[in-house]
């Protein structure tokens, strides 16, 4: 996107033109949403349906819940064993990534084990979780941890793999230690692979951490959205799906940022590509 | 043989096969160490007993239950709801995305509830389908339909919007239409994109037949591997879950052959995430 002014003029008649035209872009990503909200709004109204309960009810109940009486004992909880799995995650995957992309054979006799760990579907070591660390948070954590690590791991790895070899020569010629080389070539060749994987993560991350509490838990906002359902509280469901669902984004959206700021020169190269 | 190995080794470009064919032993080895260290963990207490079982117990479990009809109508229960589930996801998401993807105006207005959607992790829902349909196999395949069906209809919808301009009025220009439009000019951009949401979806589809069979006990492979842990049958409980590391497993490969045989063209033959 063009700047509103160029660097060194002052703001110009031709750059308050463009703003409409801002406003515009804007208008045209959002219009869609807002007329589903008002669709669901307007629709939902008069219902009397016990599964669908007017929007504006659920609403009330949203406010009630989560601004902010049972942020400290169903919300907070969630994301605190939320991020903390995700962050060991990042720990573990990628340093281990790194060196399993960096090293041919080792990556090539480890490559069945990681296959299985990445295609055992997650949910079903709960149970065996369970048996061996309890149901404390610490089980928690680690379970998500179990699910989380292999997208960043994998990301990490091919995203090394993946480092022109061009690149590694001239910072061999140039004699760059293991440090500049880590810092300096691989870690930044293989960001954009490696914040991929952390987007992977977060989302088997979410469904791990709500089943999680679902099936065992005596808070948190899995147990808070089954609980309210099994007592027919079908107004309090919608509100913890409403919650989750707007965290989910919020998660996403956030990332997204970072995403855009710690990768600003490798948009900015794929936007120079695409323009020609 | 080893001449060329040999003659190989310096350079950087050698192919897989010759690599996997030396590395069979390793990798075995690795296997069999990884087990040792699970068994002696187990045997030296660092696991606890009342949790972990060891190796000859979860191999014996294994041998039994591979031939009780329980195991595989549980299997055949968990695989049927995931199957209906994805092929109404890919008959639903594929056309719809494509249709979305095809006018600009419509691709910027949808994009941002799409997103919303897809961030949101569809086990929120099981509690809501549990209400309409019980816990049964129509709950599962409505479930795995809810959840599995944004990935794909969004990378339908990319794959289409992905379309070159200049691509499409060549096409034009030489009057390229119909089905010869569809399989020399729409298929080839799209095909990529479409793969990798069916494997996403797959994936996710196959964690909501799991998920919610756990959460529901809804007959099927996670509520037997659930049932197993709650009655203290622990090693029958490892057994179940080496079974649905195997089918994962399963499901990846053919996923990744495909991917291979269908793109073998495609210059980017590693996983794109996007």
């Amino acid at each position: 996107m063009a700047p509103l002014a160029a660097p060194g003029h002052v703001l110009t008649w031709r750059a308050f033109g463009r703003l409409p035209r801002l406003a515009l872009t804007v208008a045209r990503e959002l219009w869609f949403a807002v007329v589903v909200l008002a669709l669901w709004w307007v629709l939902s109204s008069g219902s009397t349906s016990f599964y669908f309960p007017p929007l504006s009810e659920i609403w009330a109940r949203f406010q009630e819940l989560w601004l902010f009486d049972r942020v400290p004992t169903d919300v907070w909880p969630s994301l605190r064993n939320f991020g903390l799995a995700i962050v060991l995650s990042c720990a573990v995957g990628i340093p281990l990534g790194v060196v399993l992309g960096s090293l041919r054979r080792v990556r090539e006799i480890v490559s069945p084990v990681l296959g299985f760990g990445w295609a055992l579907p997650k949910l079903a070591l709960l149970p065996a979780f369970i048996a061996v660390a309890g149901i404390g948070d610490g089980m928690r954590v680690s379970f998500i941890l179990a699910g989380a690590v292999w997208p960043i791991l994998l990301g990490a790895q091919d995203g090394v793999r993946a480092v022109d070899p061009g690149l590694r020569d001239m910072a061999r010629s140039y004699r760059f230690g293991r440090g500049t080389l880590l810092f300096r070539v691989l870690l930044p060749a293989a960001a954009p692979q490696i914040f991929a994987g952390i987007r992977t993560s977060l989302a088997i991350g979410l469904v791990l951490m709500i089943v999680g509490e679902m099936l065992v838990a005596s808070s948190g906002l899995g147990f808070f959205v089954l609980q309210s359902q099994q007592s027919y509280a079908l107004v309090d469901m919608w509100a913890g799906a409403l919650l989750i669902g707007m965290l989910g984004y919020l998660i996403t959206l956030l990332f997204t940022v970072l995403e855009r700021f710690v990768l600003r020169w490798h948009f900015a190269r794929r936007a120079m590509h695409a323009a020609g | 043989m080893s001449v060329t190995v040999q003659a190989l080794r310096g350079v950087r470009t050698r192919t897989a096969g010759a690599g996997r064919c030396s590395n069979l032993a390793p990798q075995l080895a690795l296997v069999v160490l990884l087990l040792a260290s699970w068994d002696l963990l187990v045997r030296t207490g660092v696991l606890p007993a009342s949790g972990a079982v060891r190796l000859s117990g979860i191999a014996g479990a294994l041998g039994d239950v591979v031939f009780t009809a329980a195991l595989w109508t549980a299997v055949g229960d968990s695989l049927t709801s995931w199957l209906v589930g994805l092929a109404v996801c890919v008959l639903v998401g594929v056309p719809l995305g494509a249709l979305l993807g095809w006018r600009d105006g419509v691709y910027r207005s949808v994009r941002l509830v799409l997103e919303f959607v897809r961030a949101t992790p569809p086990v929120v829902l099981i509690p809501f389908v549990l209400l309409f349909f019980g816990p049964s196999q129509e709950m599962k395949i409505f479930l795995v339909v809810l959840g599995g069906v944004w990935p794909i209809l969004i990378q339908s919808m990319y794959g289409v919007h992905d379309l070159e301009g200049t691509l499409v009025h060549t096409a034009r220009a030489y009057r390229i239409r119909g089905p010869r439009f569809f399989a020399s000019v729409l298929m080839p951009t799209v095909l990529p994109y479409l793969l990798t949401g069916a494997r996403v979806s797959a994936v996710l589809g196959l964690l909501l037949t799991i998920g919610s069979e756990m959460v529901t006990s809804a007959p099927g492979l996670g509520r037997a591997i659930f049932d197993a842990q709650t009655s203290n049958d622990l090693a029958g409980m490892y057994a179940l879950v080496v079974v649905a590391g195997v089918i994962g497993l399963l499901v990846n490969t053919v996923f990744t052959v495909i991917e291979r045989k269908v793109l073998s063209w495609h210059p980017s033959q590693r996983p794109v995430t996007s």
